[in-house]
């Protein structure tokens, strides 16, 4: 189960703002991207957090360690 | 049917069989395969149970028929090759091979990071090649089935079993070094300008003033993800001809020093995957298999071919990619 998409640190991580050390390599791959594309304009923090949570949600056993990480944290 | 190295007959029956094939091997033996359902690359190179090896005689098979549900073989040249996300399945991935040096290649590595749907279903694969001493004198190529390119990528698109997703990983042994922040103006392959510190270089005179090991790739860090750029000095032209792209407003750094036994490193690496026994695809690349002298080294029982550049999503260097199906 991920957490909601309104939880806080949903925006910090589309946004790059917070370095996690991140293990999934599609989840590294994916933040790096909506990182740039919010800070160019090119993408708005709601599509970036619905795109991320899509991504997390198809591989949610091979994020388990990075959710944990952002949510505990 | 395990992934491995089979002679031509072999593979030859296996095509005959109906099976769905991922070949990889030198173009005299791919050049004799019938049509079928198979998409191949050369490069004699390749990663065994016995140990790196380079042979012209054998065919590297990834076979998955009895993986996927569904599959489609597509070519794409440089003008179409952005549709291969669209084109791709709901749930399953596309295996890619690039023919390396062409201008299919060069965009796809360029623009494929900033496509939106990049990141939605796996892209893996690889980068056809030559002969190490045939470079830069026979084109590397690409086939769908019996049908052969120099200038075209070929895909799988392969669908998979709802209950089933398809993983790529990365084991890569490099990181960033403790040097200067690389950065450069604009994308590309052939970038020599660079800037670091505020000052503009020439990224070749840099790297040897400083006296760089010139194996050493740049490594960028992708929110966690260490991403090389390999490169080949020319003495001649004074230039390091990059093997990936590089790209604006990304700091690269050297990697750190290669004093660390390559097998050991990637064994603690692989240990860490828990669904190592369902990989169904991997590759190595050139420079590692030069760089750390893994002809005759078997390395975690790993398999497959030893390329001109890997593809997990982007086009990486220097780099183990694998993908697994869970």
């Amino acid at each position: 189960m991920l957490p909601d998409k309104t939880h806080p640190e949903w925006k910090y991580l589309v946004k790059g703002e917070k370095q996690y050390a991140l293990e999934n390599f599609v989840l590294q791959l994916k933040v790096n991207q909506t990182a740039k594309d919010i800070k160019s304009g090119k993408l708005s923090v709601d599509k970036a957090i619905d795109d991320i949570y899509a991504l997390c949600l198809k591989y949610r056993h091979a994020v388990m360690k990075d959710m944990k990480k952002i949510f505990n944290s | 049917m395990s992934n491995q190295l089979y002679r031509l007959e072999e593979v030859i029956q296996m095509i005959e069989q109906g099976k769905l094939l991922m070949l990889a091997g030198d173009e005299s033996q791919l050049d004799q395969l019938p049509d079928g359902k198979w998409v191949g690359g050369t490069i004699p190179y390749f990663m065994t149970k016995d140990g790196g090896m380079f042979t012209e005689d054998f065919i590297y098979v990834n076979d998955i028929t009895d993986k996927v549900t569904d599959f489609e073989i597509k070519h794409y040249n440089a003008n179409n090759i952005d549709n291969i996300v669209e084109q791709s399945y709901e749930n399953g991935f596309s295996f890619l091979i690039l023919p390396g040096l062409t201008d299919v290649w060069s965009r796809y590595a360029l623009e494929s990071p900033e496509w939106e749907d990049i990141y939605v279903n796996p892209v893996v694969g690889w980068v056809s090649g030559v002969k190490y001493e045939d470079f830069g004198k026979i084109k590397p190529k690409t086939y769908a089935g019996n049908q052969s390119f120099t200038d075209q990528a070929v895909v799988m698109h392969a669908k998979l079993p709802d209950e089933k997703v398809a993983r790529v990983e990365t084991i890569n042994v490099y990181e960033q070094g403790s040097g200067d922040e690389i950065y450069f103006d604009q994308k590309g392959f052939g970038n020599n300008e660079c800037v670091i510190d505020g000052k503009r270089f020439d990224l070749y005179q840099y790297l040897k003033t400083n006296k760089i090991d010139e194996t050493l790739p740049l490594v960028a860090n992708y929110a966690g993800a260490n991403i090389n750029v390999g490169s080949i000095w020319d003495k001649d032209r004074q230039r390091a001809d990059l093997f990936a792209p590089v790209f604006p407003e990304t700091p690269y750094k050297v990697a750190k020093s290669r004093d660390f036994d390559y097998a050991r490193e990637f064994k603690c690496h692989i240990a860490k995957e828990p669904s190592r026994e369902h990989i169904v695809f991997s590759c190595n690349c050139l420079f590692n298999y030069v760089n750390f002298g893994l002809e005759g080294k078997n390395i975690a029982d790993v398999s497959g071919p030893v390329t001109f550049g890997e593809i997990a999503y982007h086009v990486l260097n220097l780099t183990f990619v694998y993908m697994v199906i869970e």
